[in-house]
């Protein structure tokens, strides 16, 4: 496994599904599972103005990384990974993560993508914040357990 | 504390350095030798300390939880509401049971609930 084969990005910028989908394709592999987390409008009535992410930059590509090795002693199958993770404000309705597997056949990868979701959520330092009308609040994944 | 003790203490802070869990026993009411960590503060903890980060003198031989008690509490006691929700890593790993002692120049992070993804 080379090194681009695990790709972890922390970024300001938008997110495309097209870059994730570029960085696990391969030859070999006959299948490419995504799941895009995108930001929601509303919160128990209230209107969500905007979204405020922010990360402990070093574990949480560190925590990334982890994850990757931990899928890749799962599904040995797994040809490439891609996490990328949007920070800073992100408007409603756009792209705040990207998760993208590939392997030789299907299974693998749908398999790899929805447990690699669960445990981002669940163990990677990475914080939202929705910013209403009137007031704002940091949010919880009911996932995190570490 | 006189000159005497300092330097009697002085003596024995060198020869205790690195035996946190030797046999050397500290004798309570003198003074323990420090040691600088960095504590690193996010979302919510941020918030709340009105800091990003800092250098923190704690004495040696103490563990993650007993420097947030005892030396990051009592420094930002705006932090009480959020402590039973944080969780602490230390150099960007989580702490988990049996920890060991923070060690000079140690990452101390405080991690709130995540809410990635």
């Amino acid at each position: 496994m080379a090194d681009e084969d695990n790709v972890i990005v922390l970024t300001e910028e938008p997110l495309s599904v097209d870059s994730a989908m570029a960085a696990v394709s391969r030859d070999c592999a006959g299948g490419v599972s995504l799941f895009v987390g995108t930001t929601r409008d509303n919160f128990e009535g209230k209107t969500v103005v905007r979204l405020e992410y922010e990360a402990y930059h070093s574990m949480a590509i560190k925590e990334m990384r982890s994850l990757c090795d931990t899928a890749r002693s799962k599904w040995p199958q797994i040809t490439a990974i891609a996490i990328m993770h949007r920070l800073g404000v992100v408007p409603v309705r756009e792209a705040s993560v990207i998760i993208a597997v590939s392997s030789p056949h299907r299974i693998d990868a749908i398999e790899a993508c929805h447990s690699l979701i669960d445990e981002l959520k669940a163990r990677v330092p990475i914080w939202k914040k929705e910013v209403y009308q009137q007031g704002s609040q940091w949010k919880a994944n009911k996932e995190f357990k570490v | 504390m006189t000159n005497k003790t300092l330097s009697r203490f002085v003596t024995f802070a060198q020869s205790s350095y690195n035996s946190c869990a030797g046999e050397l026993i500290i004798p309570r009411m003198t003074e323990q030798e420090l040691i600088s960590i960095r504590v690193v503060f996010f979302a919510k903890a941020r918030e709340l300390a009105a800091v990003s980060s800092i250098t923190l003198p704690i004495p040696s031989c103490t563990t993650p939880h007993a420097a947030l008690n005892n030396s990051v509490l009592p420094r930002f006691p705006a932090l009480k509401p959020l402590i039973d929700h944080i969780i602490l890593a230390v150099n960007q790993s989580y702490v988990s049971e049996p920890t060991r002692y923070l060690q000079e120049g140690d990452e101390l992070a405080l991690i709130p609930p995540i809410s990635g993804g």
